[in-house]
């Protein structure tokens, strides 16, 4: 019982790690995916802020009536990491919504068989000139 | 010697990152192609510069150390330049240096003129993250800069789009699993940082001994898929052919001789810095899962080649197998285990870079790299021809080229293990080299040209970069001494030896 309440981020960790993991392998649409690698990396911010929290800590304020602090750095650190994420996951939608105009679809399944290696080549032009 | 004021080089640890780093927004501000590209050249060249004057300075094993902001280490940011560093800062910085004499004319039939600067500064700031991972000493920062760099590097891939769609859904299977791969890496860190209370990755050496076993096994078992990933190790390799097929010829030339390179420098760095055992990642034996995996990535990539009917998917596919080299060079370990996989790295970025080079004069003249379109090259771009039979000789491995030095340094460290396993596997795969270099030979010598093949030999802007890397490939081939030195020097150094 103490484990469960105590270790209670680290057990939102491990759901969370998994949940994304599974959404960006099991889906099969590109945005899907997306949000799943978003759970995922939230689920690392998550175990990050919970290792710099020390029992009994205040946050990390400098003041003369509190001596034990939580440790600030790895909350640092992830503000680092939510920007990546952030950055990670403009790219990844901007990608997305130029695969839906080249190609007219989102669904792994549907792109799968117009991108293999023997297919022809499909320039800006020819799509513009089909379309 | 020196090659920088001295008042420059107290700095030159954060200028050779920063340079570019800053460049990059600017040349994105400018819409003129022809003001970005060369601005770009000239900081690409300005850092090959400035890595030169920091591999002289850690040429005898000095290791320089500058506290960014001044804040010394291990509280600040430490930038740590040894031998190591600097050696791969000059690959880098030199790679973006000759790709970026190319790439204004190189880009032309692959992208509209409109787009082209933000792809000058998207190379910029892929160039700034791959040497800010090689000269950082702290191990978040590594994370950061391998984000930046994977970041353009997922934009470098999608500008080839406007040839091919297909750039797209390359980029974007690299970015899932290239973002996952650097999230897997970061989770390791966390797990380091939770036993020692630091991110100093020299520092982290002398504290790691006395941390809790468990969790630095599972510590270094994420960073190990983590990097594993972005070296395109089996089976983590998916992202690796279409990445280089469709992005665009130039860029594909700079991320063949640069992104997985960095990788395996990392392997190398974390082997030595974190886990203080060299040869052997951690405490877990990863050097044992080397050479099995890096014979499988041999045999693999090169049989793939074989049946590949794209000249850039055939020497994408050569790349993995010549990763696999460098991984079974590494998980022999010892002194000469690394100075084999170094001089692989080196020999291999030059090689590599020069056919992907002279594959970007053909796409530039011809539009396509296909096999089938490349009927009658011998005679049309016989220059050209020329510099794929180098580089081809160089893949198999023939005396006289740069690739006979690597192939043989690892042959030796296996032989002189007893390894015969190992060596057997080399030669077999130079084998199956052969093989798949025959394709490039029969689609461009035997096969009759077609009628209406554009005229003429590679354009002017390819000489240069193409022909340096050539002559590379040979001299280096005859003349093996500075890279076997630089190679030797730098494993010596990592095995706690004096240079």
């Amino acid at each position: 019982m103490k484990d469960l309440v105590g270790l209670f981020p680290y057990w939102a960790v491990i759901v969370l790690m998994m949940t994304g993991l599974y959404i960006v392998i099991a889906q099969g649409n590109l945005v899907k995916k997306l949000i799943g690698l978003g759970i995922f990396q939230v689920s690392v911010f998550v175990l990050y802020i919970a290792i710099g929290v020390v029992d009994g800590g205040t946050p990390p304020i400098l003041d003369d009536a509190f001596s034990v602090y939580s440790n600030p750095l790895p909350s640092v650190l992830i503000l680092t990491a939510i920007v990546v994420g952030v950055a990670t996951l403009a790219v990844g939608l901007a990608l997305a919504v130029r695969i839906r105009e080249a190609f007219g679809t989102v669904e792994e399944e549907d792109l799968l068989p117009l991108t293999g290696p023997d297919q022809p080549a499909v320039t800006d032009l020819e799509r513009e000139a089909r379309s | 010697m020196t090659l920088l004021p001295a008042s420059i080089l107290a700095h030159a640890p954060v200028l050779v990152v920063v340079l570019p780093l800053l460049t990059a927004p600017v040349i994105a501000l400018i819409r003129d192609g022809r003001i970005a590209a060369p601005l770009a050249m000239i900081i690409a060249w300005v850092d090959v510069v400035i890595a030169f004057a920091l591999l002289n300075q850690t040429w005898d094993g000095t290791v320089v150390s500058y506290a960014l902001g001044n804040w010394s280490a291990p509280i600040g940011i430490e930038y740590r330049v040894d031998l190591l560093s600097a050696g791969l800062a000059v690959l880098l910085t030199v790679s973006g240096g000759l790709v970026s004499l190319m790439m204004a004319t190189g880009i032309a039939p692959e992208m509209a003129p409109g787009d082209r600067s933000r792809l000058y500064a998207a190379f910029l700031l892929c160039l700034a993250g791959l040497l800010g991972i090689v000269i950082t000493g702290d191990l978040f920062n590594v994370f950061v800069f391998l984000e930046i760099s994977s970041l353009s590097t997922y934009v470098l891939i999608a500008s080839g789009s406007s040839r091919d769609r297909r750039a797209l859904t390359a980029a974007f299977d690299y970015l899932i699993l290239g973002a996952t791969g650097a999230t897997f890496f970061v989770i390791g860190i966390a797990f380091l940082y939770v036993v020692t209370g630091t991110l100093n990755m020299a520092d982290l050496g002398d504290r790691l001994p006395m941390a809790g076993k468990r969790a630095v096994i599972v510590g270094s078992s994420f960073l190990f898929v983590g990097i594993a990933l972005k070296a395109a190790m089996l089976p983590l390799h998916r992202w690796l052919p279409n990445a280089y097929a469709y992005s665009p010829t130039v860029m594909a030339t700079f991320l063949a001789m640069t992104a997985t390179k960095v990788s395996i420098y990392l392997m190398i760095r974390l082997a030595d810095v974190v886990f203080h055992t060299p040869g052997e990642l951690g405490r877990v034996n990863f050097a044992a899962l080397m050479p099995p995996v890096g014979l499988a990535m041999l045999v693999f990539g090169s049989a793939i080649a074989i049946t590949a009917r794209d000249l850039k998917r055939l020497l994408a596919f050569s790349s993995i197998a010549n990763l696999g080299l460098m991984l079974v060079a590494l998980g022999l370990g010892g002194v000469a285990g690394i100075a084999a996989a170094l001089i692989n790295l080196f020999n291999h970025a030059i090689i590599k870079g020069g056919m992907f080079a002279t594959a970007s004069a053909i796409m530039h003249r011809r539009g396509s790299t296909q096999l089938a379109a490349m009927a009658g090259l011998s005679r049309q771009m016989p220059a050209a021809f020329a510099f794929l039979v180098i580089g081809g000789l160089a893949l198999i491995g023939v005396p006289l080229t740069a690739g006979f030095v690597s192939k043989l340094s690892v042959v030796r460290v296996a032989v002189d293990l007893g390894d015969w396993v190992v060596a057997g596997g080399i030669l077999f795969s130079s084998l199956l080299t052969v093989a798949y270099i025959w394709r490039i030979f029969e689609a461009t010598m035997l096969a009759e040209p077609a009628k209406d093949a554009p005229a003429g030999d590679m354009h002017p802007a390819f000489w240069l970069p193409v022909g340096l890397l050539g002559a590379g490939t040979v001299v280096f081939g005859i003349y093996s001494a500075p890279i076997v030195e630089l190679s030797t020097r730098i494993a010596l150094q990592m095995a706690g030896g004096t240079p």
